[in-house]
C-alpha cells in the first residue's frame, strides 16, 4: 500500500479525528466569516462609513489569524500526542521517518482541504446572519444575501496554508526528534516536582497588587508612563502567579492535614505535576480573558449608552441661528413634523477672567475660557426666555434672579479620573466687561446645541439682560416627532446653509447616525473577537486537558483497581478540570473588573449593567466548556 | 481455620457478536486465613482471568465469590470499590504506583481514602516502610526508584490498611532475581505475621515461596500441591507438575 493510500485511509477514519477536523473547520469558518463580513457589498454600498472603518477589521483579522494559528497548534499537538503510539507502530513496521513525516504532511493537507471547503461553505452561511446582525447594531437598513467573496476566499486559503505548513513542520520536528522507543513511551513522561520559590510567588502577587493600586491613582497626568507600567505589572504578575504562586499554593495545601483526606492526595499530586507545563497556557489565557472581558465590556457599555451620549450632545432635533423661514419651509416639505419650537435670545459678552473658579472651568464650552490671546465669553439669556424654555423642556422653573444675580445653566460633574471635587457654583461671582453677577442657583438646561454660538450660559433678570449693549442672537430649537429617521431633510438643510452649516445649524440625526454606526461596528467587532477568543481559549483548555487525560489513563486504572469508586473518580476529574478552568477565569475576571472600574471613571456612567451582561455571557460559555471537558475527560479515562 | 476467600463454581465467558470464548470453566477454590497461595499456569491458561475475578476487578459470568464472609458477586460498583480499598491489597507486575505522588503519599493512599487522621496515617506509613526496608525512600518519587524498590513500595501500599487478602499479580515479573528474592522474602515475612496472600505467577521459583500452589490449564484447575518439606523440594515438585502439565512442550520459558 502506498503512503498516499495509507494517508487517505487515515483521513477516512473521520470519527476518530472528528475533533481535530472540527477545530480546523472552526478556525477557518471564523476567519473567513470575518473577512466576508468586511467585504460585504451590501454593507459597503449602504454606508460610506463602513469602507472607511476597514482598519478596525484589518486589525481584527490579523489578531484572528494569529489566534487561529495558536488554536490549531494546540489542537494538533493533542492529536499528535494521541497518535504517537500509532506512529511508533508504523516505524516498527518499517516505515522510514521521512515517510512518516510525509504521511503526516499529507494528512495535515488533507484535513486542511476538507476544513477549508467546510469552513468556507459554513462561513458563507454564517456571514449572511452576521452581516444582518451588524447592520442591526449599526442601525443600517439592508437585506443581507448569501454572497461569495473571492478575495476573502483567497486570503483565507493563503493564511491557512501558512498555518498548516507550520503545523506540518512541527510534526516533522517531533518525529525526527524522538526515537522509536520514545514514541511508544510517549505517554509515560512525568515531570519532576516543581521547585517552590516563595519569594517569587509573593512578588508576583504583589506586582499585580501594585498594578491595581496604580489604576486608582490620578492617571491622566502621567498617562504615557503609568498605563504601560500598569500593563507590565499586571502581565508579568500574572505569568509569575501562574508559574510560582500556584506551585506555592499547592505545596502549602499538601502540607496541611487536609492533604491526606480522601482523594485530595491524587488531585494535588496530579495538579502539582502539571502546573509547570500549564503555567504559560494559563497565564496567556488569563491575559486574553482579561483583555476580552474588558474590550467587550467597554464596547457594550459604550453601545449601551449611545442614546444618552447623543442626547447629551444634541438635546434638540435641530438648532439654528439664522434663516428660520427657509428652514421651516424645508421641514414642512419633508416627512418630519415639528413637535415643539423654542426660541431664545442670547447675548455673548466678553469677560477678562483668565481662570474661571471651580467648578465653572469644568464647562464643556471651551470658548468660555480666556485662552491665550482669545477673548473669554459668557452667554446670557433673560428670565422670560428661560422660563419658556424650562417649561418646554419639562423642567422646574426657578424663581427670578434679582438685578445682580444669575442662574447658571449647567450642572457640574467632577472628574474622578483627575480626582477633582466639585464645589457648589452657588455664591460664586462672575464678572464680565460690564458688570458682576452672583450665582444663586444652577440648573441643567441646554439653550441650544450650537457650539459655535454658545458659551457657558447664565440667566439674568430681564432688565439686566436689556441693559447689555451686545446684539442678541435669536437661536431656535426644534424637537421633531421622529428625530432618528431622515428622508433627506438634513442634506437639504446643509445645502441651504452652505458654508454657514457649521456655525448656524446643528442637528441630532447626523450625530446619531454616525455614533450608532461607529460604536455599533466597534461593539460588533469587539463582540465577534470576544466570542472567538472565548471559544478559542475554551478549546485550548479543552484540548490541553484531553491531552492530559490521555496521559493519565493508566493512573485512573490504578486508582480504579485500588478501590476508588467511579463517583470519586468523577469528582477527581471535576476538581482537576475545575482548577485549570477557574484559575484563568477568576484572575482574568478580577483584572477586567479593575480595568472596567477605571473605564467607569472615564465615561462617568454607571456601567454595571452592560458589564454584567458581558461577564454573564462569558461565564455561561465558559461553564459549557467546563462541562464538555469534564465529560470528554471521563470518556477517556473511565 | 477462618476462610478468607471462597469461590464456588465461578466461570467467565467472553461473548462477542460472532463467538463465545470460555476463559474460565466452572472453578471452585478456597483460601484460609494466613495462607500463602500461588496460582500457576502457562500464558493464556486463565490465571489473570481468575485473579481479576477474585480481586473483584471483573465479574464472573456465573458462580459466587465471598471474601472475608461477604458475598462480592452481588455488590454494586460503589460497594465494590469500597470493599476493594478496605479488604484487599494489590501488588501488580508493573507496580502501579502513581508517578505524580511521592512514595509516602502512594503508601498512604488507602488510608487517606478511608479518611483516617493525618497523624495516624504518617505513623502507619513509617511502620510499614520500616517493615519493608524503604523508610529512606519516603520523600522520593517513583521515577527515582529501582524496580525492586518500587515493588516494595507497592507491597507497603498493599498492606498498610491491613487488608484481609493481598493479591499479587506476577509481582516479580519486572524484577531482577536479587530484587525478586528480597520482595518474596518480604512477602513471606508478612505472611508469617498473619497476612493472607494470593499470588499469580508463571515463574516456578517465585511460586515456590508459597505454601500451596494451584495449577491452572486451559481455563480449569489442573492440580493443587502443598509444601511439606524444604523450599528446594517444593521447587522440584513444581517442576514435575509443570512437565506433566504441558506435555512439557509448551512451557520452555
Amino acid at each position: 500500500m502506498s503512503l498516499s493510500k495509507l494517508a487517505f485511509r487515515n483521513l477516512k477514519n473521520i470519527r476518530h479525528n472528528a475533533m481535530y477536523l472540527g477545530a480546523v473547520t472552526f478556525a477557518i469558518l471564523i476567519y473567513y466569516t470575518f473577512l466576508a463580513i468586511r467585504s460585504n457589498e451590501a454593507m459597503l454600498q449602504a454606508n460610506e462609513l463602513y469602507g472607511k472603518l476597514g482598519t478596525v477589521f484589518t486589525g481584527a483579522s490579523v489578531i484572528l489569524a494569529i489566534f487561529s494559528a495558536i488554536f490549531i497548534w494546540y489542537s494538533s499537538d493533542f492529536f499528535l500526542r494521541r497518535r504517537k503510539q500509532e506512529l511508533g507502530l508504523y516505524a516498527l513496521l518499517g516505515l522510514e521517518r521521512k515517510q512518516i513525516v510525509q504521511l503526516l504532511f499529507m494528512e495535515t493537507i488533507g484535513y486542511g482541504m476538507i476544513g477549508l471547503v467546510l469552513g468556507i461553505v459554513l462561513g458563507t452561511i454564517a456571514s449572511k446572519y452576521f452581516v444582518q446582525l451588524l447592520a442591526y447594531v449599526m442601525a443600517i437598513d439592508i437585506e443581507a444575501t448569501f454572497t461569495i467573496s473571492l478575495a476573502a476566499i483567497g486570503q483565507t486559503i493563503a493564511v491557512f496554508c501558512i498555518i498548516f505548513f507550520l503545523i506540518a513542520l512541527r510534526s516533522a520536528r517531533t518525529i525526527y526528534r524522538f526515537t522509536l522507543i520514545e514514541l511508544f513511551r510517549a505517554k509515560q513522561q512525568v515531570e519532576g516536582i516543581p521547585k517552590v520559590h516563595p519569594f517569587l510567588a509573593v512578588l508576583s502577587v504583589l506586582l499585580i497588587g501594585v498594578g491595581y493600586y496604580l489604576t486608582g491613582q490620578p492617571l491622566l497626568d502621567h498617562f504615557t508612563v503609568v498605563a504601560p507600567l500598569v500593563m507590565i505589572c499586571v502581565i508579568v504578575g500574572t505569568f509569575g502567579t501562574m508559574s510560582y504562586f500556584t506551585i506555592f499554593l499547592l505545596r502549602i495545601l499538601s502540607k496541611r492535614a487536609q492533604h491526606f483526606k480522601g482523594t485530595n492526595l491524587i488531585v494535588h499530586g496530579q495538579l502539582l505535576s502539571r502546573v509547570k507545563s500549564n503555567a504559560v497556557m494559563l497565564s496567556t489565557i488569563t491575559v486574553i480573558t482579561a483583555v476580552t472581558l474588558t474590550t467587550v465590556g467597554t464596547a457594550t457599555s459604550i453601545y449601551y449608552f449611545i442614546d444618552r451620549t447623543v442626547e447629551q450632545q444634541m438635546p434638540y432635533s435641530l438648532s439654528i441661528a439664522s434663516k428660520r423661514a427657509e428652514a421651516e419651509r424645508l421641514i414642512k416639505n419633508s416627512n418630519q413634523t415639528i413637535e415643539q419650537r423654542t426660541m431664545v435670545n442670547v447675548k455673548n459678552v466678553n469677560h477678562r477672567m483668565e481662570e474661571l473658579p471651580n467648578p465653572l472651568y469644568l464647562t464643556k464650552y471651551y470658548q468660555t475660557y480666556g485662552l491665550e490671546g482669545e477673548k473669554g465669553q459668557f452667554s446670557y439669556i433673560n428670565y422670560s426666555d428661560y422660563s419658556r424654555l424650562a417649561k418646554a423642556n419639562g423642567k422646574r422653573v426657578l424663581s427670578a434672579p434679582k438685578q445682580d444675580e444669575a442662574i447658571v445653566l449647567e450642572t457640574f460633574k467632577g472628574n474622578e479620573l483627575l480626582q477633582e471635587r466639585v464645589k457648589s457654583p452657588i455664591g460664586i461671582k462672575i464678572t464680565d466687561v460690564h458688570s458682576t453677577f452672583r450665582i444663586t442657583d444652577a440648573t441643567d438646561l441646554p439653550i441650544a446645541q450650537l457650539y459655535e454660538k454658545q458659551r457657558l450660559a447664565f440667566v439674568v433678570s430681564d432688565d439686566a439682560f436689556a441693559m447689555m449693549p451686545e446684539r442678541a442672537m435669536l437661536l431656535t430649537n426644534y424637537q421633531f416627532a421622529d428625530e432618528r429617521t431622515d428622508d433627506g431633510l438634513m442634506k437639504k438643510l446643509e445645502a441651504l446653509y452652505g458654508k454657514q452649516a457649521e456655525t448656524d445649524m446643528a442637528a441630532y440625526y447626523p450625530v446619531y447616525a454616525m455614533t450608532t454606526a461607529t460604536t455599533g461596528l466597534l461593539a460588533f467587532a469587539a463582540g465577534f473577537l470576544g466570542l472567538v477568543f472565548l471559544l478559542a481559549t475554551g478549546s485550548i483548555i479543552y484540548f490541553k486537558m484531553l491531552a492530559e487525560a490521555e496521559e493519565s489513563k493508566q493512573r485512573f486504572t490504578i486508582i480504579q483497581n485500588i478501590g476508588v469508586a467511579r463517583e470519586e473518580q468523577a469528582s477527581i476529574i471535576r476538581r482537576l478540570v475545575g482548577f485549570v478552568f477557574s484559575l484563568p477565569y477568576v484572575l482574568g475576571l478580577v483584572h477586567s473588573l479593575v480595568a472596567m472600574q477605571v473605564l467607569q471613571k472615564l465615561l462617568n456612567y454607571n456601567i454595571v449593567m452592560p458589564t454584567l451582561l458581558a461577564i454573564g455571557c462569558y461565564t455561561v460559555v465558559y461553564l459549557v466548556y467546563y462541562i464538555m471537558t469534564v465529560r470528554a475527560y471521563r470518556r477517556i479515562v473511565m | 481455620m477462618k476462610t478468607i476467600l471462597n469461590a464456588e463454581n465461578i466461570t467467565k465467558v467472553y461473548q462477542t457478536k460472532m463467538a463465545q470464548h470460555e476463559a474460565l470453566k466452572p472453578t471452585s477454590l478456597t483460601v484460609h486465613e494466613a495462607e500463602f497461595v500461588s496460582i500457576m499456569g502457562p500464558s493464556g491458561a486463565g490465571k489473570s482471568t481468575l485473579l481479576n475475578l477474585l480481586s473483584t476487578i471483573d465479574r464472573p459470568s456465573e458462580g459466587m465469590i465471598s471474601i472475608n464472609g461477604e458475598n462480592v458477586t452481588d455488590m454494586r460498583e460503589k460497594q465494590l470499590a469500597r470493599f476493594r480499598r478496605e479488604q484487599l491489597g494489590f501488588i501488580f507486575q508493573d507496580f502501579n504506583l502513581l508517578d505524580t505522588m511521592t512514595v509516602e503519599e502512594n503508601i498512604a493512599l488507602p488510608l487517606a481514602l478511608a479518611r483516617i487522621e493525618k497523624t495516624m496515617i504518617v505513623l502507619r506509613v513509617e511502620q510499614v516502610a520500616q517493615q519493608l526496608g524503604i523508610e529512606d525512600l519516603l520523600k522520593k518519587r517513583p521515577v527515582e526508584l529501582s524496580g525492586g524498590q518500587k515493588q516494595r513500595v507497592a507491597a507497603a501500599r498493599a498492606i498498610i490498611h491491613q487488608p484481609s487478602l493481598i493479591l499479587a499479580d506476577e509481582p516479580t515479573g519486572a524484577l531482577d532475581s536479587k530484587a525478586a528474592t528480597r520482595l518474596l522474602e518480604s512477602l513471606q515475612t508478612l505472611n508469617e505475621q498473619g497476612a493472607t496472600i494470593l499470588m499469580v505467577t508463571h515463574d516456578p521459583v517465585t511460586a515456590s515461596y508459597a505454601e500451596r500452589i494451584i495449577f491452572v490449564k486451559d481455563g480449569e484447575l489442573f492440580r493443587e500441591i502443598h509444601r511439606f518439606g524444604t523450599q528446594k523440594e517444593f521447587f522440584e515438585q513444581i517442576m514435575e507438575v509443570q512437565r506433566e502439565l504441558g506435555g512439557a512442550a509448551r512451557e520452555f520459558v
